[in-house]
Protein backbone atom coordinates (compact mmCIF):
# COMPACT_ATOMS: atom_id res chain seq x y z
CA UNK A 1 0.00 0.00 0.00
CA UNK A 2 1.22 3.37 -0.69
CA UNK A 3 2.52 5.51 1.89
CA UNK A 4 1.91 9.29 2.96
CA UNK A 5 5.11 11.43 2.39
CA UNK A 6 6.15 11.95 6.03
CA UNK A 7 9.81 13.54 5.32
CA UNK A 8 9.47 16.99 5.53
CA UNK A 9 7.19 19.61 7.47
CA UNK A 10 4.33 17.39 8.16
CA UNK A 11 1.19 19.62 9.01
CA UNK A 12 -0.23 19.38 12.24
CA UNK A 13 -3.22 21.00 14.00
CA UNK A 14 -5.47 23.64 11.75
CA UNK A 15 -3.77 25.43 8.47
CA UNK A 16 -5.36 28.32 5.95
CA UNK A 17 -5.85 28.16 2.68
CA UNK A 18 -3.01 30.16 0.81
CA UNK A 19 -4.36 32.76 -1.44
CA UNK A 20 -3.32 35.75 -3.33
CA UNK A 21 -4.57 38.30 -1.26
CA UNK A 22 -2.36 36.88 1.45
CA UNK A 23 0.52 36.13 -0.15
CA UNK A 24 2.32 39.81 0.72
CA UNK A 25 1.38 39.16 4.66
CA UNK A 26 3.21 36.23 4.43
CA UNK A 27 6.13 37.19 2.92
CA UNK A 28 6.20 40.54 4.98
CA UNK A 29 5.22 38.87 8.30
CA UNK A 30 5.02 35.49 9.74
CA UNK A 31 1.35 35.30 10.71
CA UNK A 32 1.01 32.75 13.19
CA UNK A 33 -0.66 29.60 11.71
CA UNK A 34 0.70 26.11 11.88
CA UNK A 35 0.37 25.29 8.16
CA UNK A 36 -1.09 26.05 4.52
CA UNK A 37 -2.95 24.88 1.58
CA UNK A 38 -2.13 25.96 -1.67
CA UNK A 39 -4.90 25.40 -5.12
CA UNK A 40 -2.00 23.49 -6.90
CA UNK A 41 -3.38 24.76 -10.40
CA UNK A 42 -2.82 28.43 -9.15
CA UNK A 43 1.07 27.50 -9.06
CA UNK A 44 1.53 25.95 -12.55
CA UNK A 45 1.16 28.91 -14.18
CA UNK A 46 1.13 29.17 -18.23
CA UNK A 47 3.62 25.96 -18.85
CA UNK A 48 3.81 24.51 -15.53
CA UNK A 49 6.87 26.37 -14.21
CA UNK A 50 4.95 28.83 -12.93
CA UNK A 51 5.01 32.35 -12.39
CA UNK A 52 4.73 35.00 -9.83
CA UNK A 53 2.98 33.13 -7.31
CA UNK A 54 4.95 30.19 -7.32
CA UNK A 55 7.80 32.87 -6.30
CA UNK A 56 5.86 34.53 -3.88
CA UNK A 57 4.86 30.26 -2.78
CA UNK A 58 8.60 29.15 -2.33
CA UNK A 59 9.40 32.43 -0.31
CA UNK A 60 6.65 31.19 2.12
CA UNK A 61 7.39 27.76 1.94
CA UNK A 62 10.70 28.31 3.98
CA UNK A 63 8.62 29.23 7.33
CA UNK A 64 5.39 27.14 7.18
CA UNK A 65 4.62 23.21 6.34
CA UNK A 66 2.58 23.73 2.56
CA UNK A 67 -0.14 20.97 1.36
CA UNK A 68 -1.23 20.73 -2.03
CA UNK A 69 -5.12 20.72 -3.21
CA UNK A 70 -5.70 20.49 -6.71
CA UNK A 71 -8.87 20.93 -8.89
CA UNK A 72 -8.22 19.11 -12.16
CA UNK A 73 -7.16 15.55 -11.61
CA UNK A 74 -10.51 14.58 -12.74
CA UNK A 75 -10.00 11.02 -11.09
CA UNK A 76 -13.60 10.16 -12.33
CA UNK A 77 -13.53 11.42 -16.33
CA UNK A 78 -13.50 8.60 -18.73
CA UNK A 79 -11.05 10.96 -20.36
CA UNK A 80 -7.40 9.56 -20.17
CA UNK A 81 -5.37 10.85 -17.08
CA UNK A 82 -3.58 13.77 -17.89
CA UNK A 83 0.35 13.00 -17.77
CA UNK A 84 1.64 16.24 -18.38
CA UNK A 85 -0.28 17.92 -15.81
CA UNK A 86 0.59 15.19 -13.36
CA UNK A 87 4.44 15.71 -14.12
CA UNK A 88 4.21 19.13 -13.43
CA UNK A 89 2.05 18.74 -9.90
CA UNK A 90 5.05 16.24 -9.16
CA UNK A 91 7.56 18.97 -9.78
CA UNK A 92 5.53 21.75 -7.65
CA UNK A 93 5.71 19.26 -4.92
CA UNK A 94 9.18 18.79 -4.87
CA UNK A 95 9.90 22.15 -5.54
CA UNK A 96 7.72 23.53 -2.32
CA UNK A 97 8.42 20.17 -0.25
CA UNK A 98 4.88 19.56 0.12
CA UNK A 99 4.10 17.46 3.01
CA UNK A 100 1.04 15.69 0.36
CA UNK A 101 -1.30 16.19 -2.13
CA UNK A 102 -5.08 15.92 -2.49
CA UNK A 103 -7.72 16.54 -5.22
CA UNK A 104 -11.19 15.49 -5.14
CA UNK A 105 -13.35 12.36 -5.98
CA UNK A 106 -15.37 13.80 -8.98
CA UNK A 107 -14.87 14.15 -12.68
CA UNK A 108 -14.67 17.93 -14.37
CA UNK A 109 -14.40 17.05 -17.73
CA UNK A 110 -14.82 15.26 -20.82
CA UNK A 111 -13.86 15.13 -24.42
CA UNK A 112 -10.62 17.30 -24.06
CA UNK A 113 -12.80 20.16 -22.18
CA UNK A 114 -12.40 21.45 -18.63
CA UNK A 115 -15.82 22.72 -17.14
CA UNK A 116 -13.64 23.82 -14.36
CA UNK A 117 -16.21 22.26 -11.60
CA UNK A 118 -15.97 19.45 -9.55
CA UNK A 119 -18.65 17.10 -11.55
CA UNK A 120 -20.64 14.17 -8.80
CA UNK A 121 -20.01 10.29 -10.32
CA UNK A 122 -22.42 7.61 -9.79
CA UNK A 123 -21.70 5.30 -6.96
CA UNK A 124 -21.50 2.22 -9.13
CA UNK A 125 -19.66 -0.96 -9.30
CA UNK A 126 -18.63 0.96 -13.07
CA UNK A 127 -17.34 3.57 -11.72
CA UNK A 128 -15.65 1.84 -9.17
CA UNK A 129 -13.92 -0.17 -11.78
CA UNK A 130 -12.64 2.99 -13.71
CA UNK A 131 -11.49 4.54 -10.90
CA UNK A 132 -9.40 1.84 -9.67
CA UNK A 133 -6.70 1.85 -11.87
CA UNK A 134 -7.16 5.23 -12.69
CA UNK A 135 -6.29 6.01 -8.69
CA UNK A 136 -2.95 3.20 -8.48
CA UNK A 137 -2.01 4.92 -11.54
CA UNK A 138 -1.77 8.27 -10.09
CA UNK A 139 -0.03 7.05 -6.54
CA UNK A 140 2.35 5.19 -8.83
CA UNK A 141 3.61 8.62 -10.62
CA UNK A 142 3.57 10.86 -7.86
CA UNK A 143 5.22 7.89 -5.45
CA UNK A 144 2.76 8.12 -2.72
CA UNK A 145 -0.89 7.82 -1.51
CA UNK A 146 -3.34 10.19 -3.14
CA UNK A 147 -5.61 11.86 -1.03
CA UNK A 148 -9.49 12.46 -2.34
CA UNK A 149 -11.95 14.73 -1.13
CA UNK A 150 -15.73 13.93 -0.89
CA UNK A 151 -17.33 16.72 -2.79
CA UNK A 152 -20.17 18.61 -2.65
CA UNK A 153 -23.28 17.83 -4.77
CA UNK A 154 -26.56 19.25 -6.18
CA UNK A 155 -27.42 15.74 -8.05
CA UNK A 156 -27.23 12.53 -7.19
CA UNK A 157 -28.20 9.42 -10.04
CA UNK A 158 -30.99 6.90 -9.84
CA UNK A 159 -28.89 3.96 -10.80
CA UNK A 160 -25.85 4.84 -7.81
CA UNK A 161 -26.16 0.79 -6.24
CA UNK A 162 -24.49 2.45 -3.26
CA UNK A 163 -23.98 5.43 -0.65
CA UNK A 164 -21.68 8.12 -1.43
CA UNK A 165 -19.78 6.88 1.99
CA UNK A 166 -19.77 2.95 1.00
CA UNK A 167 -18.46 4.47 -2.72
CA UNK A 168 -15.90 6.24 -0.34
CA UNK A 169 -14.90 3.18 1.67
CA UNK A 170 -14.42 1.08 -1.21
CA UNK A 171 -12.27 2.64 -3.01
CA UNK A 172 -10.43 3.18 0.32
CA UNK A 173 -10.25 -0.23 0.66
CA UNK A 174 -9.36 -1.38 -2.82
CA UNK A 175 -6.97 1.24 -3.82
CA UNK A 176 -5.17 2.28 -0.23
CA UNK A 177 -5.93 6.03 -1.10
CA UNK A 178 -6.61 8.22 1.51
CA UNK A 179 -9.53 10.60 2.28
CA UNK A 180 -9.91 14.61 3.01
CA UNK A 181 -12.99 14.39 4.52
CA UNK A 182 -14.84 17.53 3.63
CA UNK A 183 -16.95 18.29 6.85
CA UNK A 184 -18.43 21.33 5.12
CA UNK A 185 -19.26 19.26 2.07
CA UNK A 186 -20.79 16.53 3.51
CA UNK A 187 -23.42 19.01 5.54
CA UNK A 188 -24.12 21.02 2.38
CA UNK A 189 -24.58 17.34 0.22
CA UNK A 190 -27.07 16.03 3.26
CA UNK A 191 -29.63 18.86 3.12
CA UNK A 192 -29.31 18.79 -0.61
CA UNK A 193 -30.17 15.12 -0.76
CA UNK A 194 -31.77 14.50 2.52
CA UNK A 195 -29.57 11.85 4.29
CA UNK A 196 -28.09 12.07 8.11
CA UNK A 197 -24.81 13.20 7.56
CA UNK A 198 -23.94 11.31 11.05
CA UNK A 199 -24.48 7.66 8.76
CA UNK A 200 -22.08 9.34 5.89
CA UNK A 201 -19.01 10.00 9.09
CA UNK A 202 -20.06 7.03 10.70
CA UNK A 203 -19.59 5.46 7.35
CA UNK A 204 -15.65 6.24 6.60
CA UNK A 205 -13.31 3.87 7.70
CA UNK A 206 -11.59 5.43 10.72
CA UNK A 207 -7.80 5.33 9.70
CA UNK A 208 -8.28 6.61 6.03
CA UNK A 209 -8.78 10.36 7.01
CA UNK A 210 -5.49 12.46 5.97
CA UNK A 211 -7.30 16.04 6.32
CA UNK A 212 -10.64 17.66 7.43
CA UNK A 213 -11.68 20.85 5.33
CA UNK A 214 -13.75 23.07 7.39
CA UNK A 215 -15.65 26.07 4.86
CA UNK A 216 -18.67 28.50 4.76
CA UNK A 217 -22.04 27.69 2.37
CA UNK A 218 -24.75 29.41 0.80
CA UNK A 219 -28.10 29.08 1.79
CA UNK A 220 -30.18 29.71 -1.19
CA UNK A 221 -33.59 28.74 0.50
CA UNK A 222 -33.96 25.63 -0.97
CA UNK A 223 -30.35 24.44 -1.22
CA UNK A 224 -27.02 24.96 0.14
CA UNK A 225 -24.07 25.60 -2.62
CA UNK A 226 -20.00 25.22 -1.09
CA UNK A 227 -19.30 28.97 -2.14
CA UNK A 228 -16.77 28.96 0.78
CA UNK A 229 -17.33 32.84 1.01
CA UNK A 230 -18.89 33.10 4.35
CA UNK A 231 -17.51 31.49 7.91
CA UNK A 232 -18.11 28.03 9.04
CA UNK A 233 -21.46 27.54 10.13
CA UNK A 234 -22.77 26.51 13.36
CA UNK A 235 -24.12 23.10 11.90
CA UNK A 236 -20.77 22.54 10.22
CA UNK A 237 -18.69 23.04 13.26
CA UNK A 238 -20.98 20.54 15.54
CA UNK A 239 -20.23 18.14 12.45
CA UNK A 240 -16.61 18.63 13.04
CA UNK A 241 -16.48 17.96 16.63
CA UNK A 242 -18.58 14.49 15.84
CA UNK A 243 -15.69 14.09 12.87
CA UNK A 244 -13.05 14.67 15.77
CA UNK A 245 -14.58 12.29 18.29
CA UNK A 246 -14.68 9.39 15.52
CA UNK A 247 -11.14 10.21 13.31
CA UNK A 248 -9.38 11.98 16.34
CA UNK A 249 -7.48 15.38 15.84
CA UNK A 250 -6.61 15.36 12.22
CA UNK A 251 -4.83 18.20 10.31
CA UNK A 252 -7.86 20.83 9.54
CA UNK A 253 -7.56 23.85 7.04
CA UNK A 254 -10.28 26.52 7.18
CA UNK A 255 -11.11 26.86 3.35
CA UNK A 256 -12.01 30.55 2.45
CA UNK A 257 -11.90 31.08 -1.38
CA UNK A 258 -14.73 33.96 -2.26
CA UNK A 259 -15.16 37.52 -0.76
CA UNK A 260 -11.82 36.71 1.20
CA UNK A 261 -12.34 38.25 4.47
CA UNK A 262 -9.05 40.41 6.24
CA UNK A 263 -6.05 37.78 7.14
CA UNK A 264 -7.07 38.33 10.88
CA UNK A 265 -10.25 36.77 10.53
CA UNK A 266 -9.36 33.86 8.66
CA UNK A 267 -7.18 33.29 11.55
CA UNK A 268 -9.93 33.84 13.99
CA UNK A 269 -11.77 31.21 12.62
CA UNK A 270 -8.78 28.76 12.37
CA UNK A 271 -8.51 29.96 16.17
CA UNK A 272 -11.74 28.47 16.44
CA UNK A 273 -10.75 25.06 15.00
CA UNK A 274 -7.96 24.77 17.12
CA UNK A 275 -9.61 25.17 19.73
CA UNK A 276 -12.14 22.24 19.50
CA UNK A 277 -9.31 20.19 18.12
CA UNK A 278 -7.80 20.66 21.74
CA UNK A 279 -11.16 19.31 23.33
CA UNK A 280 -10.77 16.17 20.97
CA UNK A 281 -7.56 14.02 22.86
CA UNK A 282 -8.01 10.67 20.89
CA UNK A 283 -10.76 9.33 18.74
CA UNK A 284 -13.78 8.52 20.76
CA UNK A 285 -13.47 11.12 23.52
CA UNK A 286 -16.16 12.51 25.32
CA UNK A 287 -18.18 15.46 23.55
CA UNK A 288 -17.42 18.52 24.88
CA UNK A 289 -19.83 20.73 26.51
CA UNK A 290 -20.30 23.19 23.79
CA UNK A 291 -21.76 20.81 21.74
CA UNK A 292 -25.02 21.44 19.58
CA UNK A 293 -27.45 19.84 17.65
CA UNK A 294 -26.29 18.76 14.19
CA UNK A 295 -29.07 20.37 11.97
CA UNK A 296 -30.09 22.36 9.34
CA UNK A 297 -30.52 26.10 11.50
CA UNK B 1 -34.14 0.49 -19.46
CA UNK B 2 -30.62 0.43 -19.54
CA UNK B 3 -28.48 2.37 -17.22
CA UNK B 4 -26.03 4.94 -19.12
CA UNK B 5 -22.44 3.85 -18.85
CA UNK B 6 -20.24 6.81 -17.70
CA UNK B 7 -19.13 7.67 -20.47
CA UNK B 8 -22.66 8.37 -22.09
CA UNK B 9 -23.43 10.15 -18.59
CA UNK B 10 -20.33 12.30 -18.65
CA UNK B 11 -21.18 13.53 -22.64
CA UNK B 12 -24.89 14.54 -21.55
CA UNK B 13 -23.79 15.95 -18.50
CA UNK B 14 -21.25 18.14 -20.41
CA UNK B 15 -23.52 18.66 -22.76
CA UNK B 16 -26.54 20.16 -20.42
CA UNK B 17 -23.83 21.83 -18.47
CA UNK B 18 -22.32 23.88 -21.55
CA UNK B 19 -25.50 24.58 -23.16
CA UNK B 20 -25.95 28.29 -24.28
CA UNK B 21 -29.89 28.14 -23.73
CA UNK B 22 -28.89 27.28 -20.22
CA UNK B 23 -28.91 23.83 -19.01
CA UNK B 24 -32.70 23.51 -17.35
CA UNK B 25 -33.89 24.80 -21.10
CA UNK B 26 -31.84 22.83 -23.08
CA UNK B 27 -32.70 19.44 -20.53
CA UNK B 28 -36.61 20.51 -20.68
CA UNK B 29 -36.55 20.66 -24.78
CA UNK B 30 -34.20 17.96 -25.44
CA UNK B 31 -33.06 19.41 -28.82
CA UNK B 32 -29.78 18.02 -30.20
CA UNK B 33 -29.59 16.08 -26.67
CA UNK B 34 -26.89 13.18 -26.86
CA UNK B 35 -28.34 9.52 -27.12
CA UNK B 36 -28.90 8.12 -24.74
CA UNK B 37 -30.98 10.90 -22.61
CA UNK B 38 -29.58 10.63 -19.15
CA UNK B 39 -32.54 13.05 -17.63
CA UNK B 40 -34.35 10.48 -16.13
CA UNK B 41 -31.46 8.38 -14.52
CA UNK B 42 -31.00 12.26 -12.25
CA UNK B 43 -32.38 12.01 -9.12
CA UNK B 44 -35.73 13.86 -9.00
CA UNK B 45 -36.43 14.40 -5.19
CA UNK B 46 -37.49 17.23 -2.85
CA UNK B 47 -35.96 19.98 -2.05
CA UNK B 48 -35.39 20.42 -5.98
CA UNK B 49 -36.57 18.59 -9.10
CA UNK B 50 -34.27 17.11 -11.25
CA UNK B 51 -34.29 20.44 -13.56
CA UNK B 52 -33.40 22.49 -10.82
CA UNK B 53 -30.45 20.04 -9.85
CA UNK B 54 -29.22 19.93 -13.28
CA UNK B 55 -29.22 24.12 -13.45
CA UNK B 56 -27.44 24.48 -10.92
CA UNK B 57 -24.53 23.10 -12.58
CA UNK B 58 -24.87 25.24 -15.55
CA UNK B 59 -25.37 28.31 -13.56
CA UNK B 60 -22.13 27.86 -12.31
CA UNK B 61 -20.12 26.91 -15.07
CA UNK B 62 -20.81 30.11 -17.03
CA UNK B 63 -20.62 32.34 -13.20
CA UNK B 64 -17.51 30.81 -12.55
CA UNK B 65 -15.96 31.58 -16.00
CA UNK B 66 -17.98 34.69 -16.76
CA UNK B 67 -16.72 35.82 -13.21
CA UNK B 68 -12.89 34.93 -14.00
CA UNK B 69 -12.73 36.49 -17.30
CA UNK B 70 -13.97 39.60 -15.39
CA UNK B 71 -11.29 38.98 -13.00
CA UNK B 72 -8.75 39.45 -15.30
CA UNK B 73 -10.23 42.31 -17.48
CA UNK B 74 -11.16 44.48 -14.95
CA UNK B 75 -10.10 47.68 -16.40
CA UNK B 76 -11.08 46.94 -19.90
CA UNK B 77 -14.81 46.06 -18.71
CA UNK B 78 -15.14 48.98 -16.64
CA UNK B 79 -14.00 50.82 -19.66
CA UNK B 80 -16.15 49.19 -21.82
CA UNK B 81 -18.78 49.98 -18.86
CA UNK B 82 -18.20 53.36 -18.94
CA UNK B 83 -18.67 53.55 -22.92
CA UNK B 84 -22.19 52.47 -22.55
CA UNK B 85 -20.70 49.31 -24.21
CA UNK B 86 -21.24 47.04 -21.20
CA UNK B 87 -23.80 44.52 -23.35
CA UNK B 88 -21.13 44.15 -25.80
CA UNK B 89 -19.31 43.31 -23.16
CA UNK B 90 -20.56 40.82 -21.89
CA UNK B 91 -21.94 39.10 -25.06
CA UNK B 92 -18.00 38.88 -25.83
CA UNK B 93 -17.63 36.69 -22.61
CA UNK B 94 -20.45 35.00 -23.01
CA UNK B 95 -19.40 34.27 -26.80
CA UNK B 96 -16.02 33.06 -25.84
CA UNK B 97 -17.23 30.91 -23.07
CA UNK B 98 -19.43 28.84 -25.37
CA UNK B 99 -16.81 29.27 -28.36
CA UNK B 100 -13.41 28.53 -26.75
CA UNK B 101 -13.61 25.78 -24.58
CA UNK B 102 -11.31 25.13 -21.69
CA UNK B 103 -8.68 22.22 -22.07
CA UNK B 104 -6.24 23.69 -19.40
CA UNK B 105 -6.14 22.72 -15.74
CA UNK B 106 -5.43 25.74 -14.48
CA UNK B 107 -7.86 27.83 -14.99
CA UNK B 108 -5.78 31.08 -14.86
CA UNK B 109 -4.99 30.41 -18.46
CA UNK B 110 -8.51 30.05 -19.85
CA UNK B 111 -8.63 33.81 -20.53
CA UNK B 112 -5.39 34.25 -22.61
CA UNK B 113 -7.40 33.70 -26.08
CA UNK B 114 -9.92 36.26 -25.14
CA UNK B 115 -8.10 38.85 -27.29
CA UNK B 116 -7.61 37.30 -30.45
CA UNK B 117 -10.98 35.55 -30.46
CA UNK B 118 -12.46 39.35 -29.59
CA UNK B 119 -10.45 40.58 -32.93
CA UNK B 120 -10.89 37.75 -35.02
CA UNK B 121 -13.43 35.35 -33.83
CA UNK B 122 -16.27 37.29 -32.91
CA UNK B 123 -20.12 37.72 -34.35
CA UNK B 124 -19.47 40.95 -31.84
CA UNK B 125 -17.71 43.80 -33.17
CA UNK B 126 -15.93 46.30 -31.54
CA UNK B 127 -16.15 50.16 -32.95
CA UNK B 128 -13.54 51.81 -30.80
CA UNK B 129 -10.17 49.88 -31.55
CA UNK B 130 -8.82 51.28 -28.15
CA UNK B 131 -10.40 48.48 -26.62
CA UNK B 132 -8.69 45.87 -28.21
CA UNK B 133 -5.45 47.47 -27.11
CA UNK B 134 -6.52 47.57 -23.31
CA UNK B 135 -7.33 43.85 -23.58
CA UNK B 136 -4.39 42.83 -25.23
CA UNK B 137 -2.28 45.18 -22.55
CA UNK B 138 -4.75 42.77 -19.68
CA UNK B 139 -3.82 39.96 -21.68
CA UNK B 140 0.15 40.51 -21.33
CA UNK B 141 -0.17 41.30 -17.81
CA UNK B 142 -1.76 38.22 -16.91
CA UNK B 143 0.55 36.33 -19.14
CA UNK B 144 3.19 38.06 -17.19
CA UNK B 145 1.97 37.30 -14.15
CA UNK B 146 1.98 33.34 -15.39
CA UNK B 147 5.31 33.06 -16.96
CA UNK B 148 8.57 32.55 -14.56
CA UNK B 149 11.03 35.45 -15.06
CA UNK B 150 14.26 34.75 -16.92
CA UNK B 151 17.13 34.73 -14.49
CA UNK B 152 19.38 37.85 -14.06
CA UNK B 153 22.82 36.79 -15.25
CA UNK B 154 23.53 40.05 -17.34
CA UNK B 155 25.21 41.91 -14.66
CA UNK B 156 27.86 39.56 -14.41
CA UNK B 157 28.64 38.60 -18.09
CA UNK B 158 28.86 42.01 -19.08
CA UNK B 159 32.66 42.68 -17.86
CA UNK B 160 33.61 39.51 -20.22
CA UNK B 161 32.69 41.23 -23.26
CA UNK B 162 35.00 43.43 -25.49
CA UNK B 163 33.96 45.62 -28.09
CA UNK B 164 33.74 42.80 -30.77
CA UNK B 165 31.60 40.10 -28.87
CA UNK B 166 29.64 43.12 -27.81
CA UNK B 167 28.61 43.67 -31.53
CA UNK B 168 27.85 40.18 -31.79
CA UNK B 169 25.99 38.97 -28.63
CA UNK B 170 22.22 38.34 -28.48
CA UNK B 171 20.52 40.48 -25.28
CA UNK B 172 18.14 38.04 -24.38
CA UNK B 173 15.19 39.89 -22.62
CA UNK B 174 12.93 39.19 -19.74
CA UNK B 175 10.70 35.88 -20.76
CA UNK B 176 7.12 38.27 -19.28
CA UNK B 177 8.41 40.94 -21.68
CA UNK B 178 5.40 42.06 -24.08
CA UNK B 179 5.64 44.85 -26.61
CA UNK B 180 2.57 46.74 -27.71
CA UNK B 181 2.02 49.73 -29.91
CA UNK B 182 -1.46 51.22 -30.12
CA UNK B 183 -3.52 53.90 -31.83
CA UNK B 184 -4.80 54.64 -27.84
CA UNK B 185 -2.62 55.93 -25.11
CA UNK B 186 -2.90 52.40 -23.58
CA UNK B 187 -0.59 53.20 -20.71
CA UNK B 188 -2.82 56.23 -19.53
CA UNK B 189 -5.71 54.10 -19.90
CA UNK B 190 -4.33 51.12 -18.08
CA UNK B 191 -3.37 53.86 -15.21
CA UNK B 192 -6.82 55.17 -15.34
CA UNK B 193 -9.26 53.71 -16.83
CA UNK B 194 -11.93 56.65 -16.74
CA UNK B 195 -9.17 58.65 -19.37
CA UNK B 196 -10.96 59.02 -22.39
CA UNK B 197 -9.94 56.11 -24.68
CA UNK B 198 -9.59 58.28 -27.51
CA UNK B 199 -6.88 58.15 -30.36
CA UNK B 200 -3.47 60.36 -30.03
CA UNK B 201 -2.54 62.16 -33.13
CA UNK B 202 0.40 59.49 -33.45
CA UNK B 203 0.79 55.93 -32.27
CA UNK B 204 2.00 55.02 -28.55
CA UNK B 205 4.09 52.08 -27.59
CA UNK B 206 4.77 50.34 -24.37
CA UNK B 207 6.07 47.57 -22.41
CA UNK B 208 4.64 44.86 -20.07
CA UNK B 209 7.22 42.62 -17.73
CA UNK B 210 7.82 41.75 -14.40
CA UNK B 211 10.55 43.91 -13.36
CA UNK B 212 13.63 42.37 -10.54
CA UNK B 213 11.02 42.63 -7.51
CA UNK B 214 9.07 40.59 -9.13
CA UNK B 215 6.68 43.33 -9.89
CA UNK B 216 3.93 43.60 -13.19
CA UNK B 217 5.13 47.11 -14.79
CA UNK B 218 3.27 48.52 -17.43
CA UNK B 219 5.41 51.17 -18.90
CA UNK B 220 5.48 54.10 -22.11
CA UNK B 221 8.31 53.73 -24.82
CA UNK B 222 9.39 56.61 -27.29
CA UNK B 223 8.80 55.12 -31.06
CA UNK B 224 12.62 54.59 -31.71
CA UNK B 225 13.14 52.88 -28.03
CA UNK B 226 9.88 50.41 -28.90
CA UNK B 227 11.89 49.24 -32.06
CA UNK B 228 15.47 49.08 -30.61
CA UNK B 229 13.66 46.89 -28.35
CA UNK B 230 11.86 44.86 -30.31
CA UNK B 231 14.28 43.99 -32.07
CA UNK B 232 16.59 42.85 -29.03
CA UNK B 233 13.34 40.77 -28.09
CA UNK B 234 13.35 39.02 -31.31
CA UNK B 235 17.26 37.91 -30.94
CA UNK B 236 18.94 40.15 -33.04
CA UNK B 237 22.46 40.46 -32.38
CA UNK B 238 23.23 44.37 -32.01
CA UNK B 239 25.22 44.81 -35.62
CA UNK B 240 22.56 43.70 -36.97
CA UNK B 241 20.31 46.30 -35.30
CA UNK B 242 19.66 49.48 -37.09
CA UNK B 243 18.76 52.37 -35.12
CA UNK B 244 18.44 56.27 -35.72
CA UNK B 245 19.53 56.90 -31.81
CA UNK B 246 22.48 58.06 -30.49
CA UNK B 247 25.08 55.93 -29.07
CA UNK B 248 24.69 57.52 -25.90
CA UNK B 249 20.88 57.03 -25.93
CA UNK B 250 21.41 53.19 -26.82
CA UNK B 251 23.97 52.80 -23.88
CA UNK B 252 20.86 55.09 -21.36
CA UNK B 253 18.15 52.58 -23.02
CA UNK B 254 20.88 49.54 -22.30
CA UNK B 255 21.56 50.90 -18.54
CA UNK B 256 18.09 51.36 -17.96
CA UNK B 257 16.34 48.07 -19.18
CA UNK B 258 18.78 45.58 -17.22
CA UNK B 259 18.27 47.91 -14.22
CA UNK B 260 14.74 47.19 -14.51
CA UNK B 261 14.90 43.36 -15.56
CA UNK B 262 14.28 43.81 -19.28
CA UNK B 263 17.27 42.73 -20.29
CA UNK B 264 18.22 39.82 -18.44
CA UNK B 265 20.99 37.82 -19.70
CA UNK B 266 23.79 38.14 -22.91
CA UNK B 267 24.28 35.11 -25.17
CA UNK B 268 27.92 35.89 -26.29
CA UNK B 269 28.96 34.55 -29.77
CA UNK B 270 32.53 33.23 -30.17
Amino acid sequence: MPRLNTEKGQPAGVGVGLRSKYHQQFLHGTPKIAWLEIVSENYLGLDGRGGRARESLLQIAEHYPIVMHGVSLSIGSVDPLNLEYLHQLRSLKNICGAAWYSDHLCWTGVGGENLHDLLPLPYTEEALGHLCPRVQQVQELMGEALILENVSSYLSFAHSEMSEWEFLSELVKRTGCGLLLDVNNVYVSAINHGFDPMRFLNGIPRGAVRQFHLAGYSDNGTHLVDTHDHPVWPPVWSLYQEALRLFGRIPTLIEWDDKLPPLEQLLEEAAKAEHLMETYDSPNASRASTMVEVGHH
Amino acid sequence: MTAPTLQELQQWLKWAITNPSGARVAVQAGEYEPKPSCTSWVVDAPPLDRFERIDIYGSAFFMRLRDYLHSIFPKSQEVFERLSLGDVFDKLVAEYIVSVPSSTPNIDTFGLAFVDFCRQDSSTPIENVALYGLLELESSVLRAHLIACTPQRVLEKIPLLDASSLETARFITDSTLSLLESTADLVALWRDPTHAPTSPSHKTWCAVWRDLSGGTRVEPLKENAFQFLTALHSGLPLHAITTKAEGTQTQQWFQEWVENGIIRDIAIIH
